[in-house]
């Protein structure tokens, strides 16, 4: 019976925030003070650090808010890191600009690297763009809750995507580094395979590569640049490109001597358009001021200087446009190729996860060798007709709480400072430190504590 | 079971209300115009056709051009400045997507209240855009020209017939009748 009561309570909670407004259409998780406190906990910012502000909107996002609507997404609280990762990406990447109200209606792709895939299960695998997978749905419907929550930018009003992409829901990718036959993306950036970065990149679409046919390393690299070099995603004169290869397709290039950097250059030479198939949809010419494509005989039309004298246009902006990502499982001849909308810099911005994250612990809590290893302190407690209990959080912080006692051999007992030194040793290795030690009136000096 | 406060996600309110506009006092003769270009294409050409439309019944003795580096951004303080130092009254275009016409709205209530008439001009799809970038601006209401979508594909001669079609309604945000 209480179980039905506490489930009606659930249920109305969640209507009360599909009322105000607070939703992405899917059901939110109400956040409480308790809530946002642990999310708060996980990182050294302060609470009303701006993470974006938009200054045409004459608004900025806290941490704090920043914070609400990722527990709101579902986030656990170890997330909240990956989450500020991605939202200082994002600001250097140019997000405080006009890129949300858009009418092409991106959505940030958040690329994760390192050690933190398998710490918070980020999949990097099989279905790497599809469900299942708590930390990939979350992390990035944390982002897409904040910008409607904070900034207001909704559907039918500041939001204009004319069509929008299911990837505002959220898009968030771990890089298969175990199944890649090369260095890390986050590597290319100057971190370690281990180190925990998130990376933001801004995409259009998503667009399937089939080509399990091929054993072809020049094939296969004939059938990206293809998909990358349609008419249909050039709107500025050039485009970029994150391509995201299923491992067997990695594999296959990098067997055939390709590195990401020669695989770049050579999408780059062979990702072409001529002057007439650009003319045969009109988009052969661009506006005077920002670089818009139109027919050669509008109005506002000039010359594309960037088409050579061989009438050829290079469809992708340098060799530096074209991103290479291992994602998805061994088992198919299946990639994607991402359309990236690049809004401020060259290359995307990659962040240390870790340097957001509150001291995290070394290594995961080990509960049974927390238990053996304060055995023996709590057997001598007993002695003295005193109990002792602990608890660890999932973070390793560890709280001991002695029980009433009759403490008949006052003088057997340690001070509480040395207790706590005693337990501190007694964890060492198991994962989990000392938070704090709850004592009973009835301990001696525990009125100093 | 216990209860608590579910917290509020949002930013919170928009900005103070404040719906005060420039102004209408405008020299008899040798009005200088401000053609506030965001840039998108035909939205200079279709700024100057109305300053051409309007000259033949008043007279405009200067046109500045202002051109934003970033359509999708509200014009910043330095470019403010010098506009109301240099025009009696401001065109703004084209707000024909997302983040450009709420920039445009925008610009339009921020030249408003630096004392310059404005007449922001967006494509009508944009007006729910536009309107929402009011509110924001504590300017529910903020009255602008909108035009039937698309303008950035109109030829020269359509965008003439066009222009015809604004005129009196810019006079009347402009407060100068004919």
């Amino acid at each position: 019976m209480t179980a039905v009561v506490e489930a009606d309570a659930v249920r109305s909670s969640i209507e009360a925030c599909y009322e105000n407004g607070w939703t992405d259409g899917l059901p939110v998780v109400p956040c409480t003070q308790e809530l946002l406190d642990a999310f708060l906990a996980q990182t050294t910012l302060a609470p009303d650090e701006i993470v974006l502000e938009m200054p045409s909107l004459g608004r900025g996002c806290t941490v704090r808010m920043a914070a609400i609507n990722a527990a709101m997404a579902g986030c656990l609280p170890e997330y909240f890191p990956v989450v500020l990762a991605a939202w200082e990406s994002m600001r250097n990447e140019g997000y405080t600009a006009g890129i949300w109200q858009s009418t092409t209606g991106t959505a940030p792709v958040i690329v994760v690297n390192g050690s933190v895939r398998s710490r918070l299960g980020i999949n990097s695998r099989g279905n790497v763009f599809g469900p299942g997978f708590r930390a990939n749905a979350t992390i990035g419907r944390a982002i897409r809750l904040t910008v409607l929550n904070v900034f207001g930018i909704k559907p039918h009003e500041l939001d204009q995507s004319t069509q929008g992409t299911p990837a505002k829901f959220t898009c968030v990718i771990g890089e298969n580094q175990e199944e890649s036959p090369w260095p890390a993306f986050h590597e290319d950036a100057g971190f370690a395979a281990e180190d925990s970065a998130a990376t933001v990149m801004t995409l259009r679409s998503a667009i399937h590569i089939e080509a399990r046919h091929t054993a072809d390393a020049q094939q296969l690299l004939a059938d990206i640049a293809g998909t990358i070099a349609r008419t249909g995603s050039l709107m500025f004169r050039t485009n970029s490109t994150c391509l995201v290869l299923s491992p067997e397709h990695a594999h296959l290039l990098a067997s055939q001597g390709w590195s990401k950097a020669s695989i770049a250059k050579h999408l780059y030479d062979t990702a072409v358009l001529t002057q007439d198939e650009l003319d045969s949809v009109g988009k052969g010419a661009i506006s005077t001021k920002q670089h818009w494509r139109l027919a050669s005989d509008h109005a506002d039309a000039v010359p594309d200087d960037l088409i050579g004298s061989d009438g050829r246009l290079h469809v992708l902006s340098g060799e530096t446009a074209v991103q290479v990502v291992v994602a998805g499982s061994s088992n198919s001849g299946v990639s994607m190729v991402l359309d990236i909308f690049d809004l401020k810099n060259p290359k995307p911005s990659t962040i240390s996860i870790d340097r957001y994250a509150a001291e995290a612990p070394a290594q995961p809590v080990d509960h049974d060798a927390v238990d053996a290893s304060l055995t023996e302190l709590s057997t001598l407690l007993s002695r003295d007709g005193f109990t002792a209990s602990w608890e660890a959080t999932p973070q390793g912080e560890l709280t001991f709480t002695i029980g009433p006692g009759t403490a008949e051999c006052a003088d057997c007992l340690v001070p509480e400072p040395i207790l706590a030194v005693m337990i501190g040793e007694a964890l060492k290795g198991t994962g989990a430190r000392l938070g704090k030690v709850l004592l009973p009136s009835s301990y001696p000096d525990a009125s100093d504590g | 079971m216990t209860s608590s406060t579910i917290l509020d996600p949002t930013y919170g309110a928009c900005a103070e209300p404040n719906n005060k506009l420039a102004p209408r006092a405008f020299p008899p003769r040798g009005l200088r115009v401000g053609l506030l270009d965001n840039g998108k294409a035909n939205a200079e050409t279709i700024l100057r056709e109305m300053t051409r439309a309007l000259s033949t019944s008043l007279d405009v003795a200067s046109v500045h051009v202002h051109t934003k580096d970033d359509a999708g951004l509200t014009l910043d303080d330095e470019q403010l400045v010098e506009i109301r130092e240099q025009c009696d009254f401001v065109l703004s275009a084209m707000g024909d997507c997302g983040s450009c016409s709420a920039a445009t709205v925008a610009d339009g209530i921020l030249l408003e209240r630096a004392g310059v008439p404005a007449v922001s001009i967006c494509t009508e799809p944009f007006r729910a855009s536009g309107d929402v970038m009011a509110s924001l601006y504590g300017f529910p209401g903020y009255v602008y020209l909108t035009t039937p979508h698309p303008v950035a594909s109109l030829s020269f001669d359509e965008l003439v017939e066009r222009v015809t079609t604004l005129v009196p309604q810019i006079r009347h945000i402009i407060g100068i009748a004919s």
